[in-house]
């Protein structure tokens, strides 16, 4: 069974000022934004009929967002036209979610491929739609940096010295942006677990 | 040529966000762009012009951006640089005459007197008020390799999924590099240095051959590379190659503690007089009435507390040589250290924002002056190379895949991707798919729909600048990016809403042209272009996807982020 948490955050009252932006845009979707290895920002919106046209139940049905660890060790050559063969069926992580938000989700996935889908849980099928989870709106895959060096290196190689880098600090001079701290380590860790 | 123990590649990132305000007399955020002309861009040349005129050999790498590019060109910008160099000059005058009792600060007046009448001179009468054309002539006599960037400084890593948006960015950027510099690019700076796949695929789509990117880029690259940051790698799919950032020099430069630029005989960049003397004294050249930077400093760093000395330009001069004696002793014990290890002389490539030389540093124009001429003259061991030379000379290199990385805080997408920011994603991707749907069913459009298509794409290319959601992460200005970053997106869906209706309103259309002149050749068929790489990855990513399910439903027609149908 998946695990339930309770996601997201509605709207922030920063995107309402003298240029109004839209609150819904009534069109369905679901995108994944990689912040670093261990966190993916998702940000969703759910439209009423993409809802209903799931199913007779569905409006009355809890919303959930489920991410899927889909990692591939390997993909084929010339993947880009194939299939994605998707290993990690039975890894998931179901959260509670509105029909419109965003959430930033802490996961122990660095280097691993994401995918994510928001639907709702049918007790009982029900007009073609089989009882279980019901996905509405699927995002695009999330590709998690590695976060550490590759244990692999290219056969018959040597490994190049390389200099242990020291914290920096550092920001534009004119408008604050410039290099961060360092590489990051593995120091972050999950709040949620793989089921 | 004799093969050197190492090379050092210099990377000078010149980039502020197209800021221009018509409609205001003076506005406050202009002033960035007159304060990188007055401290870095013609300090800069006129480095570059001692140089040749001295016989120097030198190899440097710069990247101008668009924004930057456009600006420098702006006519209405060049007038108000104009009138504020020439304030500065007057302001430095006032200054000579108050200080006259006052020998130490009346010697620091002058300098400020002379050093603003050679930018005035410099700027009207040497480079012809183009800055651009003046690099440019650099690149043309073989001396500097400019480098192109994406049009307004996305940061891609986090454009629309499909990456469609990454992809007219960089195509923008590249037609309006051959605009300003008369060439194809050879090298690409992402912006903030933000890599993820596909960029590399859609550089290389675009007859890039090299980007730059953060160091772990490289050091977490699959395979691992073998010379770590000291050679570039070669994308597996693209073939593009990568070049990153040495932690070893950007640490010399960049850090709080142990960087140059904290040297205590320095010049103080806080202390100035806009905020020193009497307001109503130095009123007239403030920004908006504004306590701010005037750019007359007579203070050196001194030390941790508030208590500071005058500056002394000879101790800080002196000081400066010492720092450029000491970075090429280092990169000199770097090369020989690794090159025991290697079967090639190692690279050190050292980027470093090219405002930081004379705004924030003001001694940085001198430091690089000097640096070019030791490693001319005081050693044999390094050689200045740009990343270009590099790979004539060494074609082979590693095979790996880069990580996905940036060089801003945290080394990913934090700065850009926060709290304070992150709501602007929704609206950047929502216009993205609707411009770019409406342009690919308007293949002939009436002369007025056509404008409006192309202003609504140079509105959100101007929406997706990074520095929006850099600024809002880092709390400064913060008001002024969130309007820039609403203004753009709404503008931009208004003219999407009038170009559905088939109504466009020309007044406003014409204001909004007026207002916001940067790529004035832009035609939004760029975004009609096919490109191989997005089309592979949408089927890559959503095509085919089976999801998972408890038990799986058997109807279809799921809807997708990437409208591409998945089987279900």
């Amino acid at each position: 069974m998946p695990t339930h948490i309770d996601g997201g955050r509605s709207m922030p009252s920063s995107a309402t000022t003298a240029h109004e932006l839209p609150l819904t845009y009534n069109h369905s979707f679901l995108t994944l934004l990689v912040r670093d290895p261990f966190c993916v920002f998702a940000q969703w919106e759910v439209a009423k009929e993409d809802r209903h046209a799931r199913g007779p139940n569905g409006q009355h049905s809890a919303l959930v967002l489920r991410m899927y660890d889909v990692h591939i060790e390997s993909p084929p050559d010339g993947a880009t036209k194939q299939p994605l063969p998707i290993t990690g069926l039975g890894q998931f992580i179901d959260f509670d979610v509105s029909e419109r938000g965003s959430m930033y989700i802490p996961l122990a996935a660095p280097g691993r491929m994401l995918i994510s889908a928001i639907g709702f849980h049918s007790s009982e099928g029900t007009d073609g739609v089989a009882a279980g989870f019901v996905p509405i709106v699927v995002s695009n895959i999330a590709h998690m940096p590695p976060g550490q060096p590759a244990a692999e290196t290219a056969p018959g190689r040597a490994w190049g010295f390389v200099l242990n880098p020291g914290p920096i600090f550092g920001a534009h001079p004119i408008t604050g942006r410039g290099p961060f701290g360092g590489v990051r380590g593995s120091t972050s860790s999950s709040d949620f677990a793989w089921k | 040529m004799a093969e050197p123990t190492g090379y050092l590649s210099i990377v000078l990132h010149a980039h502020l966000p197209f800021i221009r305000h018509p409609e205001h007399d003076t506005f406050l955020e202009e002033n960035w762009l007159f304060e990188a002309i007055t401290d870095c861009y013609i300090p800069l040349l006129d480095v570059f012009d001692g140089l040749a005129r001295d016989g120097v050999p030198w190899r440097l790498t710069m990247s101008v951006t668009p924004t930057l590019a456009a600006m420098l060109t702006d006519d209405l910008l060049l007038e108000r640089y104009e009138r504020h160099i020439r304030g500065l000059v007057e302001l430095a005058e006032r200054e000579i005459e108050r200080t006259q009792f006052d020998p130490e600060l009346h010697r620091l007046a002058h300098m400020y007197r002379n050093r603003f009448a050679h930018t005035l001179h410099a700027f009207t009468e040497v480079h012809g008020r183009n800055v651009v054309a003046a690099f440019r002539r650099w690149q043309d006599a073989g001396h500097l390799e400019i480098i192109a960037s994406a049009a307004t400084h996305a940061y891609m890593p986090l454009m629309e999924p499909s990456f469609a948006g990454a992809g007219t960015q960089i195509k923008v950027g590249i037609e309006a590099y051959r605009r300003a510099f008369g060439r194809d690019p050879r090298g690409f700076w992402l912006p903030e240095c933000g890599y993820t796949p596909p960029l590399d695929e859609l550089l290389a789509e675009n007859g890039v051959e090299w980007f730059m990117a953060e160091s772990h880029a490289l050091l977490h690259a699959m395979p691992r590379p073998r010379y770590g940051v000291h050679g570039p790698i070669r994308c597996p799919r693209s073939n593009v190659a990568v070049f990153a950032r040495d932690t070893e020099s950007s640490k010399q430069v960049w850090s709080a503690t142990e960087g140059y630029p904290g040297d205590y005989d320095y010049r103080d960049f806080y202390r100035d007089i806009g905020f020193d003397l009497d307001y109503e004294y130095v009123r007239p050249w403030l920004k908006a009435d504004v306590r701010g930077h005037t750019g007359v400093k007579y203070y050196r760093i001194t030390g941790p507390g508030d208590d500071k000395q005058l500056y002394n330009p000879e101790a800080a001069t002196a000081k400066a040589a010492l720092h450029a004696g000491n970075f090429m002793f280092n990169r000199e014990i770097q090369a020989h250290h690794l090159r025991h290890s290697m079967d090639r002389p190692p690279l050190v490539v050292a980027p470093y924002d090219a405002e930081l030389f004379g705004h924030w540093w003001f001694e940085g124009p001198q430091w690089l002056d000097f640096l070019v001429r030791k490693i001319a003259y005081d050693q044999t061991a390094i050689q200045l190379v740009t990343p270009s030379d590099y790979l004539a000379r060494h074609t082979e290199n590693d095979v790996a895949q880069p990580s996905p990385s940036s060089w801003g805080y945290g080394g990913y997408s934090e700065v850009w991707l926060n709290e304070s920011n992150d709501w602007i994603y929704r609206h950047l991707h929502a216009a993205e798919a609707r411009l770019r749907s409406l342009a690919m069913q308007i293949a002939e459009p009436p002369p007025l729909i056509r404008r409006a298509l192309t202003q609504a794409l140079r509105e959100l290319l101007l929406a997706q600048s990074s520095d929006w959601a850099f600024i809002m992460s880092a709390g400064t200005h913060v008001s002024y990016a969130v309007r820039r970053t609403q203004e753009h997106l709404d503008r931009c869906r208004n003219l999407c809403e009038q170009i559905e209706r088939g109504s466009v309103d020309e007044v406003r259309l014409a204001e909004a042209e007026s207002r916001h002149t940067v790529f004035k050749w832009l035609d939004y068929t760029v975004l009609r272009d096919r490109s191989e790489v997005i089309g592979n990855r949408a089927v890559y990513d959503t095509g085919s996807v089976r999801l998972a399910t408890e038990r799986e439903p058997a109807a279809a027609g799921i809807a997708t982020s990437a409208e591409a149908p998945v089987s279900v």
